[in-house]
């Protein structure tokens, strides 16, 4: 084990400027910017290695040299892959029974675990939380947030990747989250019973308290990382309860965005207080997340915009104070993006990967390749020089990207 | 009561966030083009079960026609609703009214035309009400969710004069007419048997769905209505309701009542003599119904036989096994002496000639809105052109009744497990046993509900 890891490492300093693990989703500043640089943008990508992993949108987490992803076999099983990051060697996995689901898409699992050093958590979409050992896949605990915690499954079932904050483990589910003791899952508080929506928490910090904002099924609300009391919410409405992307903080500016149709609202912050609720600067419907957040990048986001089939839908770029959209290309319909090191990574729902310079002015890929089949809505991620991609049948295509 | 403002449906323990955001905001006007209708007026129009996909694809296709405004709109979930009348605003600048209530929303608004795009249960109860309230309605399939009630709907279309449109967008639709046109001409030769069919892929066994609380702003009571009240789950709402036998009919009573529909307009023919239907549970499993968890109700597959004077129809579905064998998973085959004729969806229509060597004759379909494959527009201007020339439109009450009553005849025959004599004259299962077949031309309705007379 440490001399893959051992290995992994030593192939990702020699050949990258800078490497990086990508433990959780939307990665190490929950920005879904990595900081790699160094990795290839022209040319053709090797296939480093390939596998299946079964029906599902879950997303590849790395850390010392282990790569985990989940996938359901199409009949009665979930599975938690942990793979060897540079050959694709399955060093653990471990299944438990869990129905396809298949709910207006053809079902499988959904939410990224999340790694915490030597654990990783994963919650299934039927409200099963495991805390793995991530060498060994062994369960250290587990809690299940219907039956142990009483809490209605969301329509498409717990999505939201966990949140390790210092001794807590933050979780969306409920009304406005839910917060465990991450080293044996007791509860530190919870909210009261309702729909949960489908975003991960996303950390803040306003007049010196630590806040986290979690989405419902009625919009994003805030709370207290460590009692749970709620300081303010958005109500943000959407055909389908659906509000599944992190929102977007810079600054004293907050923006929330979901998908059909319903679009975003950039806030303002009036002042330093926690308590205080930010006040509306816009909304509109012109940059519409309905499952991966955009990345901002000197004041402009660039993401997927649009559902899936939907007229418009494809890779935007979006001035955030103004609300006004630079361009958009269709090509990409509902697919997905990353940035790292001033380059766009973006695959399309088709399962083209493109990868070129982050401008205002428009996409021109400098690395265009056919990767896998459709449909591909799950954001590719990018560690250690290998990007790892995925579609919703679980073809997985690891490429090479270092030089 | 009509909500006043749609912030009046907020979490109440929580503080008001972007209240002043509605009226504060500055919304383009959708450049809709204002056909004015010949009478020179805008008709007021109302939404029932605005709340729902479908129903705002109907309303925008009204709102591009031009003739009407949209000036109430009602939904037992107040999220969905709010949702609905918060979009219209941004299209239109104009923010609808809003009910709960759909009777609240008659008597508040002397509505000219009304959309009724409710779950299947509520369509003829809600279709009567509107029509009394004096209102044209454009209904979505099936008119009725009891083959009584839809008569009931089509007496009172009769009774009150008023101008009924069926959402049977397949009457219009340009590749279905021309379709009809060559079998009428004789394309395919004498025609003696006819298949409709809808199949869709994959499949398996169904997982019960835990039932939950009822969400907040959903009136669960009233969506039920006159149905039995079962407890919430997220199957049902929203969006589910079609395959819970106590709100719709299943497959058969969705996409059945289309096809079923192209083989009466075909034919000529108001109702078949006799009808048998087979089917059940095989890969989803026996329904499960409890105060924990639930599961669908409806049949997975089937197969109805319907017997008319001069040729046999058959319907075929199944919710599994749909491959690409039979070149189509959904249409109706009309088998002729000179071939077979399929009639299609997005594939159009192709008749595959019994003359060897013959080349296939195909027509592309053209669809009005190509995302989601439909001809709803025509079909709407049919139905305001009906209102105003007085006439009768394409999918009039009686096409919509008489299509409903293949797919409520194939499931009457499937509950009872035995074959059906009809007499479509009267309206009644005639024969040994009738007594009781009879019985299910109707049900019971709960609380205080009532079902139509007829």
């Amino acid at each position: 084990m440490h001399a893959v890891k051992a290995l992994a490492l030593s192939l990702a300093l020699t050949h990258s400027a800078h490497a990086d693990d990508w433990p959780r989703f939307r990665g190490p500043d929950l920005d879904g910017i990595s900081k790699e640089s160094g990795w290839k943008t022209e040319g053709e990508a090797k296939v480093a290695w390939q596998t299946k992993v079964g029906l599902g949108h879950a997303g590849f987490v790395i850390s010392n040299g282990r790569a985990i992803t989940t996938g359901h076999n199409g009949k009665d099983t979930d599975t938690v892959y942990c793979f060897d990051a540079s050959t694709g060697d399955t060093i653990w996995k471990h299944s438990y029974p869990h129905p396809l689901d298949d709910l207006y898409y053809p079902g499988g699992t959904t939410g990224t675990p999340t790694f915490d050093g030597d654990v990783v958590y994963h919650v299934a979409r039927r409200g099963q939380l495991f805390c793995f050992d991530a060498a060994t896949g062994e369960v250290k605990w587990s809690k299940n947030l219907m039956t142990d915690l009483k809490y209605d499954m969301p329509t498409w079932g717990f999505t939201g990747s966990p949140l390790v904050d210092g001794e807590r483990l933050l979780l969306t589910a409920g009304d406005a989250g839910l917060a465990l003791n991450k080293n044996d899952g007791s509860v530190i508080w919870q909210s009261k019973n309702g729909e949960a929506s489908y975003s991960s928490p996303y950390p803040l910090t306003r007049g010196g308290r630590d806040l986290a904002i979690v989405s419902n099924k009625r919009g994003y609300v805030c709370v207290d990382r460590a009692t749970g009391e709620e300081m303010w919410d958005i109500k943000w409405l959407t055909r389908y309860g659906v509000n599944a992307a992190s929102p977007i903080v810079t600054g004293d500016l907050l923006f929330v965005s979901s998908g059909y149709g319903k679009g975003g609202t950039l806030v303002k912050f009036p002042d330093d207080k926690a308590t205080s609720e930010p006040e509306q600067v816009w909304k509109n419907r012109d940059f519409a997340t309905q499952m991966n957040a955009g990345m901002l990048v000197d004041g402009y986001l660039y993401g997927i915009h649009g559902n899936e089939g939907q007229d418009g839908s494809g890779l935007k770029c979006f001035h955030l104070e103004s609300g006004e959209s630079k361009w958009t290309d269709t090509s990409f319909a509902h697919g997905a993006a990353l940035l790292a090191d001033g380059k766009l990574i973006a695959i399309s729902e088709g399962g083209e990967l493109a990868i070129g310079a982050v401008s205002t002015e428009g996409f021109k890929p400098t690395l265009k390749q056919k990767i896998l089949g459709a449909k591909c809505w799950t954001v590719p991620t990018l560690a250690n020089g290998l990007l790892y991609c995925r579609n919703d049948k679980g073809d997985v295509s690891v490429l090479d990207l270092r030089k | 009561m009509p909500y006043d403002h749609p912030d009046a449906t907020m979490h109440a323990t929580r503080r008001r966030f972007l209240s002043t955001a509605a009226a504060a905001s500055t919304l383009s006007i959708a450049p809709w083009i204002r056909a004015q209708s010949k009478a020179g007026k805008t008709y007021r129009l109302g939404v029932i079960g605005a709340g729902g996909w479908w129903a705002m694809n109907i309303l925008r296709v009204a709102l591009e026609d031009g003739r009407c405004e949209c000036v109430a709109m009602c939904d037992v979930d107040a999220d969905g609703l709010e949702i609905s009348a918060d979009e219209i605003d941004a299209d239109t600048g104009k923010l609808p009214n809003t009910y709960n209530d759909y009777r609240e929303m008659l008597e508040q608004e002397q509505l000219d035309v009304v959309i009724i795009s409710s779950p299947d249960h509520w369509h003829a109860l809600q279709a009567i009400a509107c029509l009394e309230a004096g209102a044209h309605i454009f209904v979505e399939k099936p008119t009725g969710h009891t083959i009584q009630e839809s008569r009931a709907m089509l007496n009172a279309a009769n009774k009150t004069g008023k101008t009924v449109q069926v959402g049977l967008h397949r009457r219009i639709g340009p590749h279905h007419v021309s379709g009809i046109k060559f079998l009428h001409d004789g394309g395919a030769g004498e025609i003696g048997m006819v298949r409709c069919f809808a199949h869709s892929p994959g499949g398996g066994p169904e997982a019960p769905t835990p039932n939950s609380e009822i969400p907040e702003g959903l009136d669960w009571d009233l969506y039920c209505g006159p149905a039995p009240l079962r407890p919430f789950n997220k199957r049902i709402h929203p969006g589910g309701f079609r395959h819970f036998l106590d709100y719709a009919n299943g497959t058969l009573g969705d996409w059945g009542v289309h096809w079923l529909d192209q083989v009466l307009w075909w034919s000529g023919e108001k109702f078949p003599k006799s009808v048998h239907c087979s089917g059940g549970r095989s890969i989803k499993g026996e329904p499960v119904l409890n105060d924990k968890e639930q599961t669908t109700d409806a049949p997975d597959h089937q197969v109805a036989t319907y017997e008319f004077e001069k040729f046999t129809c058959v319907w075929e579905h199944r919710r599994f096994g749909g491959n690409d064998v039979e070149k189509s998973n959904v249409g109706t085959y009309f088998y002729g002496t000179k071939g077979i004729f399929h009639m299609g969806w997005r594939d159009g229509w192709t008749f595959y000639p019994t003359t060897k060597g013959a080349s296939p004759v195909h027509q592309d379909p053209q669809f009005d809105h190509e995302k989601d494959g439909h001809n709803v527009p025509p079909l709407w201007r049919d139905f305001i052109d009906s209102i105003e020339a007085n006439r009768q439109p394409v999918a009039n009450a009686e096409v919509g009744h008489l299509a409903t009553n293949m797919s409520l005849l194939g499931m009457l025959s499937w509950k009872l497990g035995r074959s059906i004599d009809w007499d479509g004259d009267t309206e009644k299962i005639i024969g040994l046993g009738a007594d009781e077949a009879n019985l299910l031309l109707r049900r019971d309705y709960r609380g205080a509900w009532q079902y139509p007379a007829i």
